[in-house]
């Protein structure tokens, strides 16, 4: 859906000239800048995840039992907010530097994040416009009501899926080049989208992303550079067991024959 | 500074570690305990930032300090056996390049002074209403020591340097948080700090990895961690006691950070 939106934003945004770097491939390549964005990003995690599970624990009536809710959420969700709003702001800047081209937007683990944004987003305005209008009543309770309990471990639950999902985009269990064209998540990453819009220079430049080594003074995108990616607990994709036909094969000079992604590894 | 090059002669057994029982057997679950343990991390934080916070004289105000510890007491421990739990298994299944891993080497250490403050010192103080024993001020004077060294190391390891970044960030972001007659002037601070890192880039080229700018990074680092010294050590000194003394909020301070330098010491394993 948004793949030309994505494609634009990491190959032509900024850019000048033929042999000119767009915005995103020079953050990417930065030597620490992308380093620092997306260290930023996870860091926070503490400031953010880690003071609204407290409300959603006192919500669940796990912790500050004795604590009226309203003490509590007007003493902590003021930098709870703030710390979000510094995880949006580092996590679109995180992304807008990643390569290769739409690597997130490809990416199952990414998408499922998303979605489970959108579920958390989606209880927070429940709580506050449906919820939370009868707080008077159990503001002061030990165990809140059902629904309140209820909220709180939608809010806790989407949050821990949240992070393991992004901790998952790392690896490249799942990416298109490894799935048969006619299963379900080659079809939920969009994969039959992947290298639309990319010109000849695009399509070399990803596949040289693909499979360069590890430059040790780069950013964007390594996270960990170990030697051997770490296996898939889910089980390996299945094999492709139909003739992909021409149109839908990855260009030459072939497909990538491994991905050597930056991806966490197991010391052998 | 690396663990090899402490302990060289424990190499062999660090380089067999991950084909032994049990980490031989569990191999294949690195990546969800490597994301579990991110969840233990953001959870000990919050706990500990909260705490904190109330012995800075913010935050959970209302309450009082045992009140707070009480309360946070399980999720402390909570957050603490998931994050050595899973550590303790994801770095038996990398053993051998972490031991070789200057920034894992400032993680270990950064994480012997947090624990340090979070569960011998901090609790002590909260459980006193903020009065600091001759016990705790020993133990946080050691732990003190401890951080600063870590900060020491993490400062002029070749590659992970920057990430000190993240310990002045948060040090900023605390100051915010609690400071009344610096809070504007941290703020400001902060932007212009920021600022620099962009501006070098944009000028030198985001793709640059020129001198100057290795240098100008530096510069920024060396002079930002002065000034937040400085306007910290002013708030804690100009500050009214609220919960607790001069000394109670400098210990407040320093666990926070102490956490943070863990957490980026630990990202910057994967940067280096």
């Amino acid at each position: 859906m948004f793949h030309d939106f994505f494609a634009w934003l990491q190959y032509d945004l900024g850019k000048q000239g033929e042999e000119g770097l767009s915005w995103s491939q020079a953050l990417n390549g930065s030597q620490n800048l992308w380093n620092l964005f997306e260290g930023t990003h996870v860091l926070t995690l503490m400031f953010f995840a880690g003071t609204i599970w407290i409300i959603d624990l006192r919500m669940m009536g796990l912790a500050f039992r004795n604590v009226p809710f309203s003490k509590l959420n007007d003493r902590i969700l003021p930098i709870t907010m703030i710390a979000f709003g510094v995880m949006v702001f580092t996590g679109v800047v995180t992304l807008f530097g990643r390569q290769p081209a739409t690597f997130y937007y490809h990416d199952m683990w990414f998408r499922l994040k998303m979605i489970f944004l959108l579920i958390a987003m989606a209880n927070i305005f429940w709580f506050h416009y449906k919820v939370q209008t009868s707080q008077a009543s159990w503001d002061a309770d030990p165990t809140p009501p059902r629904n309140v309990r209820l909220s709180g471990a939608i809010s806790m639950t989407c949050w821990v899926l949240i992070i393991i999902f992004g901790r998952f985009i790392a690896y490249d269990w799942y990416k298109c080049d490894k799935l048969p064209s006619d299963s379900f998540l080659y079809t939920f990453q969009e994969c039959e989208h992947l290298y639309e819009g990319m010109d000849e220079d695009a399509l070399e430049e990803e596949e040289r992303l693909l499979n360069e080594d590890e430059d040790p003074l780069a950013g964007g995108g390594r996270v960990d550079p170990f030697a051997e990616p770490p296996p898939n607990p889910f089980g390996d994709p299945p094999a492709e067991t139909t003739e992909t036909p021409a149109e839908e094969s990855p260009p030459d000079p072939g497909a990538p024959a491994e991905t050597e992604a930056a991806t966490p590894g197991q010391g052998e | 500074m690396t663990f090899n090059d402490l302990f060289p002669g424990a190499a062999d057994f660090v380089a067999n570690l991950g084909k032994t029982p049990p980490f031989s057997v569990i191999g294949d679950l690195y990546a969800p305990f490597g994301a579990i343990h991110l969840i233990g991390l953001a959870l000990l934080g919050g706990c500990v930032i909260i705490m904190n916070l109330r012995l800075l004289g913010a935050g959970i105000t209302d309450e009082a300090p045992s009140t707070i510890e009480r309360n946070l007491r399980l999720w402390h421990y909570v957050g603490a056996a998931i994050v050595i739990g899973t550590g303790l298994v994801i770095g038996g299944l990398n053993a051998e390049r972490l031991y070789t891993s200057g920034a894992f080497f400032v993680k270990m250490i950064s994480m012997l002074s947090a624990l340090i403050f979070t569960f011998g010192v901090v609790n002590a103080i909260a459980k006193n209403e903020g009065k600091v024993s001759t016990a705790s001020l020993v133990l946080g004077a050691i732990a003190m020591v401890i951080f600063m060294i870590a900060m020491g190391v993490f400062s002029i390891t070749d590659g992970i340097s920057p990430g000190t970044f993240h310990v002045l960030t948060a040090g900023y972001a605390v100051l915010l948080l609690f400071g009344k007659k610096t809070r504007v002037l941290a703020g400001v601070a902060f932007v212009v700090m920021f600022g620099t890192v962009i501006e070098g880039y944009m000028v030198a080229g985001l793709d640059s990895f020129s001198p100057e700018l290795q240098n100008l990074g530096v510069v920024r680092s060396w002079t930002a961690g002065v000034l937040l010294i400085t306007l910290i050590g002013y708030e804690i000194y100009r500050q009214d006691a609220t919960a607790g003394g001069r000394v109670a909020r400098l210990i407040a301070v320093l666990s926070i950070l102490s956490w943070v330098a863990t957490a980026a010491g630990g990202r910057w394993i994967g940067f280096s």
